[in-house]
């Protein structure tokens, strides 16, 4: 059962108390909130697949600078070969287990193995892994009083943020974990998620997480509502030797949503093992 | 000073009352289809399986009005499931079980009610999400080019007892696309994809936490059109409750080719489904001798 961190989860907790008693928690939930739908049509299109780093402070793994990372866009755009991920070892929030982990998948990646990622097995992304899930398709959102569901079409990947209410006291781990939200300042949608299922990566490089890991999302508007920006906060000190920070950007777009089949007839042949395919001991026939 | 900050509060407040008013009376307009939903009645039958048509037994027993040409079509994927193949069930290689099939449902699925769409949710991703449009568009001339596994929904709310308020929504679809099944029996739809699925959703008069969708299926495949009363209910809970997230591709075993299912073991070996089944074709590998 995963541990929910302490500080963050009791400050979060308190604000919520007064409603929790409230579930539907109507006197909360009606908080002035960004309107992130804004009409049936809009989407929010990720500017890229890998986080952002900070204003300040750690931040996430990236490419080792020794083999650049190049996407298929970036390729197309510039006639280059694109590259598959190999992570920065050196980034100094790694633990050394987590090191060692990546070190061989990097060592795969760099003797020819297609590496492992969440979208081209059909996988969940997990979080924060969602937000930098596919480039291909806008994320939705779905505001309603008591909740906001989070939709990346191409899956369909679905997380439900339940508003104003607190986490639960034990969390069976899942693909989106468990998250809880509440609004701030008009602008501004907090997104509290634990229990997040170790088969999920923190990110496309294959960073590791314990079952202790606990993320903040603080999805805001931007640039005259044009744009939506997400701080990340990642805290787990079981693969981290400090919480970090990133983020993502969207740009909105207005387009009909896509019914998207992610997993259809797909042999998911890129398991990375995280999930053994169970063995009977006699045969059938 | 004071006064300002008075001012500004009951500016604040008096936005905020407004806020609450207009969402109340925009909750008050529609039904209460929040919360989680689940099928509500199950029946008993010799093999295990969630029926289209809820009230009668999995599989045979649910008789079907299909046409003779589909009925053959039906019996004989049967035969192939009891030799331990997948028949004409085409979601074990994690396409979309498509309409009318995901109204099932199989997990749970959630509404979410605006005035311009109603959106239906469901937990398993091969399951996509509905959108029943209810903003007066119609059916878009862009359909038939671009036909999808839930089709195209149109809906209408009604307001069936002139009390003011809208209680059940109807809803067309169409434009679907297929293989599809009604449910892992294995019941086929005319692969015209010609379907109209014809739907009522209501709460139940007397419990809310139970809902009815009336369904009538018109399709090529049947001798008349097929009625059926699925009902839902709703997740009693005090507090929030969290869905798994159901993926298919995860460990799934499952490879069709051409028209056979096989299975690929722990090691990684390709495997028979059904005894004496044929090796898949392997014209594009170099043979080797033995």
């Amino acid at each position: 059962m995963p541990r929910i961190p302490q500080f963050r989860s009791l400050l979060f907790g308190a604000a919520l108390a007064a409603c929790a008693a409230l579930w539907p928690p109507l006197a909360c939930a009606q908080q002035a909130s960004p309107n992130l739908s804004v009409d049936g049509e809009t989407g929010w299109r990720p500017v890229g697949d890998d986080f952002l780093p900070p204003p300040s402070g750690p931040g996430p793994v990236t490419f080792d600078k020794r083999y650049p990372y190049v996407d298929n866009p970036t390729a197309r755009r510039t006639h280059a070969q694109p590259t598959y991920r190999v992570a920065d070892l050196s980034n100094p929030i790694l633990q050394p287990w987590a090191v060692e982990q990546m070190r061989k998948a990097n060592q795969e990646v760099l003797a020819g193995k297609v590496p492992f990622r969440a979208r081209e097995s059909c996988y969940p992304g997990g979080v924060p892994g969602f937000l930098i899930y596919n480039l291909a398709f806008a994320t939705r959102f779905l505001q309603t009083k008591n909740e906001v569901t989070i939709i990346n079409p191409g899956g369909p990947e679905l997380r439900h943020v339940y508003l104003n209410v607190p986490h639960s006291a034990s969390v069976q781990p899942s693909w989106y974990g468990e998250s809880v939200g509440r609004y701030e300042g008009g602008d501004t949608l907090v997104v509290d998620t634990v229990g997040i299922t170790t088969k999920a990566f923190v990110d496309n490089y294959r960073t590791p997480h314990t079952e202790a890991l606990h993320v903040v999302e603080r999805f805001k508007l931007t640039g005259g509502e044009k744009t939506l920006d997400v701080l990340i906060t990642v805290d787990d000190a079981g693969a981290f030797t400090t919480p970090w920070s990133a983020i993502q950007r969207f740009r909105r777009q207005s387009s009909p949503w896509e019914e998207a089949a992610c997993a259809e007839n797909n042999i998911n042949p890129f398991t990375f093992g995280v999930v053994p395919i169970p063995q009977a001991d006699t045969p059938d026939f | 000073m004071g006064a300002r900050h008075l001012i500004g509060t009951t500016a604040v407040a008096v936005g905020l009352l407004t806020m609450i008013g207009s969402a109340l009376a925009q909750d008050g307009k529609y039904p209460d289809f929040n919360g989680q939903w689940r099928r509500a009645v199950r029946v008993e039958s010799e093999r295990i399986g969630a029926a289209f048509d809820p009230s009668k037994p999995f599989g045979r027993a649910e008789q079907p009005p299909l046409t003779a040409e589909y009925q053959a079509i039906y019996d004989a994927n049967l035969v192939d499931m009891e030799k331990g193949g997948q028949g004409i069930d085409p979601t074990y290689r994690c396409l979309s079980p498509g309409m009318p099939r995901v109204m099932i449902p199989y997990i749970g699925m959630e509404f979410v009610v605006t005035p311009a769409t109603t959106y239906i949710l469901f937990e398993r991703d091969w399951d996509f999400n509905r959108h029943i449009y209810t903003d007066g568009r119609g059916f878009p001339d862009s359909m038939a080019l671009e036909p999808k596994y839930l089709g195209y929904s149109i809906g209408k709310w009604l307001d069936t007892t002139g009390n003011g308020r809208y209680d059940t929504l109807e809803v067309e679809t169409r434009g679907m696309k297929g293989p599809r099944v009604y449910d892992a029996s294995g019941i086929p739809l005319h692969a015209d994809n010609q379907t109209v699925v014809e739907e009522r959703i209501h709460l139940d008069k007397t419990d809310a936490s139970l809902m009815h969708n009336d369904m009538t299926i018109i399709d090529h495949a049947l001798t008349r059109p097929w009625l059926v009363n699925q009902t839902y209910k709703r997740q009693a809970s005090s507090k929030p409750q969290w869905f798994p997230h159901m993926v298919c591709g995860e460990g799934n075993s499952h490879i069709g080719i051409g028209e056979e299912s096989y299975m690929l073991s722990a090691e990684g070996f390709l495997m028979p489904t059904k005894k004496d089944q044929p090796p898949p074709d392997l014209r594009y590998f170099k043979k080797y001798e033995r």
